[in-house]
């Protein structure tokens, strides 16, 4: 195991308001991290800086040694992120989000198989002709997931996966999840309770009032 | 019905505190000071309303003459009607699609779900929709009034004939006060019947459908030279009906007109109590949800909000999915851009093409460097806003877009290229046609045209992303073109203009350019740092 998800002293204030505290630590290849916490402890915060939606007041993150910002089109190409509300156009339907995504990072070959197998294991198939305005929330966020999985990554963060999805759903997303590790990925997830970091969590890190803490 | 007429209350005290505070007033303080302003208020908007009203009765006054100098009370008689005739069959059709009663959210599930009363809801929801539909017939009726005035009383007036000169608007609008009203109860009737328990009433249509056919029949019948007995029956029926509204504009008795559109409103409204008890509050409530959410929206001035409204509702649920060929491969963000274009296009889009195209044909044809350089001013405001409509939706979708493996630099170029292209090409025909037709050495500004068009667009597109903010960005919000990103634009689009139109015109056209070049890279480069950079600078 190597490390590839390194964050070092990575904080965010909102003015005066210190949402994040410096927070240091890395992720391993082939391992599943969850990160825990109350509702406002910042998970969602460090979420967004880990990917870069927002500026970090300081620190660093780089994944597989190429800095978040510096090399920025290199760590698209590793990282993907996975909003607990995930957004979509407007006016493309659900497969061709899929088709854009995958042509946007070079993961054209063998689309129309790939797309279809992933459609189909998270229930989306029938509904790939869709605008993504009409889905359930839960059919968003398995959307949010497809185009994560349509395309290569190094680094998977997901924030709150579970909290729209049904027993099946979780159960899908657990084995999903359980083959990136097999095959090398990392994978960062919060959650508010404890049962999915019993299933298939290596390591946990706890947030509370923007703290980061290992287990 | 308490609680109903209390939560009715305070959502019409809420709506008058929206008025009222356009006009800075605040509800909340009771000091003098304020209630003297109030004061003042009231007195500042009945003057400067009687005044704008005077000034448009002086154009209502040649319109009278144009429609009928014989008779202009007859004329106004029929721009009453016309006005009154359209709205009232509009609103009746409207009525047969979609609840007049509008309900929130929040009526939706909580007021929509007690057992109270349902004609008291609906009379208690009545008055505030009313009085906004009915205040700009009382100024139009006031309008006419005082244009006629204007025809009867020529010359100039004088403070003593303020009030004989006053009392033809008056007249007007107590004839339209209660006609209005019986109108607007109509609507609410044909509305409520509609929605009568769990009924599917279709055949509340055809009501509507027989009074515009009768409305019609009464316009040929006016119109018509003819004197057969079936147009002397419905000018018989006409003038029966008419009476009211006509003698807002006569000289004869003004209280039996008054009297019987008083009794009609009544009526109105007494059957409206009366069809309204078995009015399904909750169907309403399903129909009129998104529109209470627009209205709500356009009064705070939430433009994204309504045309993500509009574009969801014109989307529909599905489509085919959009070919993709291995050209786009590597211009993705490009095909996704044409897809988004070809299924959002509506007509009144083009207008914005037209305009560009027109501004840019007006800098030619314009005689001198100052109206030429107002045309280039507006054109510049209209190319920014084309310009940066794409690359808001895209920022809409933050968490898509920033996840990309793009360099800001082809971000930037992907994102403007659709419609720069065709801003250019526009203003390139444009400014070609009119630089043409007045064989004017302008012309080889031409060349210029489309890096002026990239400055403007790109210097646009920086100011959105500057003043764009991440965590705001995660919710959907961007940030619209604002004015410091306008008066960049006009200066990157002035100074070239300048150039040329002070230099000779070979060297003009060289330093234009390469002033222009100069302008398009600097543009370039803030745009793509200021992306690289959305929440730092």
């Amino acid at each position: 195991m190597s490390e590839r998800l390194v964050v070092k002293e990575l904080s965010k204030k909102y003015a005066s308001f210190l949402a994040l505290a410096p927070a240091t630590f890395s992720l391993n290849s082939a391992e599943i991290t969850v990160l825990s916490g109350p509702n406002g402890s910042g998970k969602t915060t460090l979420f967004s800086c880990l990917s870069g939606l927002i500026r970090q007041s300081g620190g660093s993150v780089s994944v597989s040694g190429y800095d978040l910002y510096r090399d920025e089109v290199e760590v698209r190409r590793r990282m993907v992120y996975v909003p607990d509300v995930p957004r979509f156009y407007l006016e493309l339907t659900a497969w061709e989000h899929l088709r854009f995504i995958a042509s946007a990072n070079d993961a054209d070959k063998n689309f129309d198989q790939r797309a279809q197998e992933l459609l189909t294991k998270l229930g989306l198939w029938e509904a790939k002709d869709l605008f993504p305005h009409n889905f359930s929330r839960g059919m968003r966020l398995k959307l949010g997931l497809a185009l994560a999985l349509i395309r290569p990554f190094e680094v998977l963060l997901l924030d709150e996966p579970t909290s729209a999805l049904d027993a099946d759903g979780v159960t899908l997303l657990v084995d999903e999840l359980s083959m990136l590790r097999s095959a090398g990925a990392t994978v960062l997830l919060s959650n508010h309770d404890a049962s999915l970091m019993h299933q298939i969590g290596d390591r946990q890190l706890v947030i509370h009032q923007g703290v980061v803490e290992e287990a | 019905m308490g609680a109903v007429n209390w939560l009715r209350s305070r959502q019409e005290e809420n709506e008058l505190s929206f008025w009222f505070s356009l006009a800075s007033y605040d509800k909340r303080d009771r000091s003098w000071v304020n209630r003297a302003y109030l004061v003042y208020l009231f007195i500042f908007l009945s003057a400067w309303i009687f005044a704008v009203l005077t000034l448009f009765a002086g154009g209502g006054a040649s319109l009278l003459r144009v429609l009928d100098s014989a008779a202009p009370a007859q004329a106004a008689l029929l721009v009453d009607v016309l006005l009154l005739g359209i709205w009232a069959l509009l609103k009746l059709w409207q009525a047969c699609r979609r609840s007049p009663v509008v309900f929130s959210e929040q009526d939706a599930a909580l007021l929509c779900q007690t057992p109270v009363k349902r004609s008291r809801v609906v009379l208690r929801w009545f008055f505030m929709p009313w009085l906004k539909s009915a205040v700009p017939f009382w100024l139009a009726a006031v309008t006419l009034g005082f244009s006629l005035a204007e025809i009867s009383m020529p010359g100039v007036i004088g403070i003593s004939r303020v009030g004989e000169y006053a009392g033809y608007g008056l007249r007007a609008w107590a004839v339209m006060l209660p006609l209005q009203l019986a109108l607007f109860a109509l609507q609410w009737i044909i509305g409520v019947l509609r929605l009568h328990k769990d009924l599917d009433r279709d055949w509340i249509i055809w009501p509507v459908l027989s009074a515009g056919a009768l409305f019609f029949a009464i316009l040929l019948a006016e119109f018509s030279t003819g004197s057969s007995p079936l147009i002397t029956a419905i000018r018989s029926a006409a003038n029966a009906l008419l009476y009211p509204l006509r003698q807002g504009f006569a000289d004869s008795a003004l209280l039996p007109a008054v009297a019987i559109g008083a009794g009609a409103a009544l009526c109105g409204l007494v059957l409206l109590s009366l069809v309204s008890r078995s009015f399904s509050l909750n169907r309403a409530a399903q129909e009129t949800n998104e529109s209470f959410k627009l209205q709500s929206a356009m009064r705070y001035g939430m433009v994204d909000y309504i045309t993500d409204v509009q574009t969801r509702n014109r989307l529909g649920i599905m489509h085919a999915p959009a070919r993709i060929s291995a050209f786009w491969e590597d211009k993705t963000l490009i095909w996704k851009d044409l897809v988004q274009t070809k299924r959002t296009f509506r007509f009144i889009d083009a207008f914005n093409w037209i305009s560009i195209f027109s501004l840019m044909l007006g800098v030619t044809l314009l005689p001198d460097f100052g109206s030429r350089a107002i045309a280039l001013i507006i054109w510049v405001i209209w190319v920014g806003r084309v310009s940066v409509q794409r690359i808001r939706a895209d920022l809409a979708c933050w968490p898509l877009i920033r996840q990309l493996p793009v360099s800001p630099r082809r971000f930037i170029l992907s994102e403007m290229a659709a419609s720069w292209s065709l801003t250019a090409a526009l203003s390139i025909l444009g400014f070609l046609i009119g630089a043409l037709i007045t064989r004017s050495a302008l012309i080889w500004f031409v060349f210029t045209l489309p890096v002026l068009t990239a400055d403007v667009a790109l210097i646009s597109a920086f100011d959105v992303i500057r003043r764009s903010k991440g965590p705001l960005l995660l919710n959907g919000s961007v940030a619209n073109l604002g004015a410091v990103g306008i008066l960049l634009g006009i200066l990157l689009a002035m100074l070239p203009f300048l150039i040329f139109s002070f230099a000779a015109v070979g060297v003009g056209t060289l330093l234009a350019l390469a002033a222009s070049l100069l302008l398009a890279l600097l543009a370039f480069t803030v745009s793509s740092n200021a992306y690289r950079n959305i929440d730092v600078l």
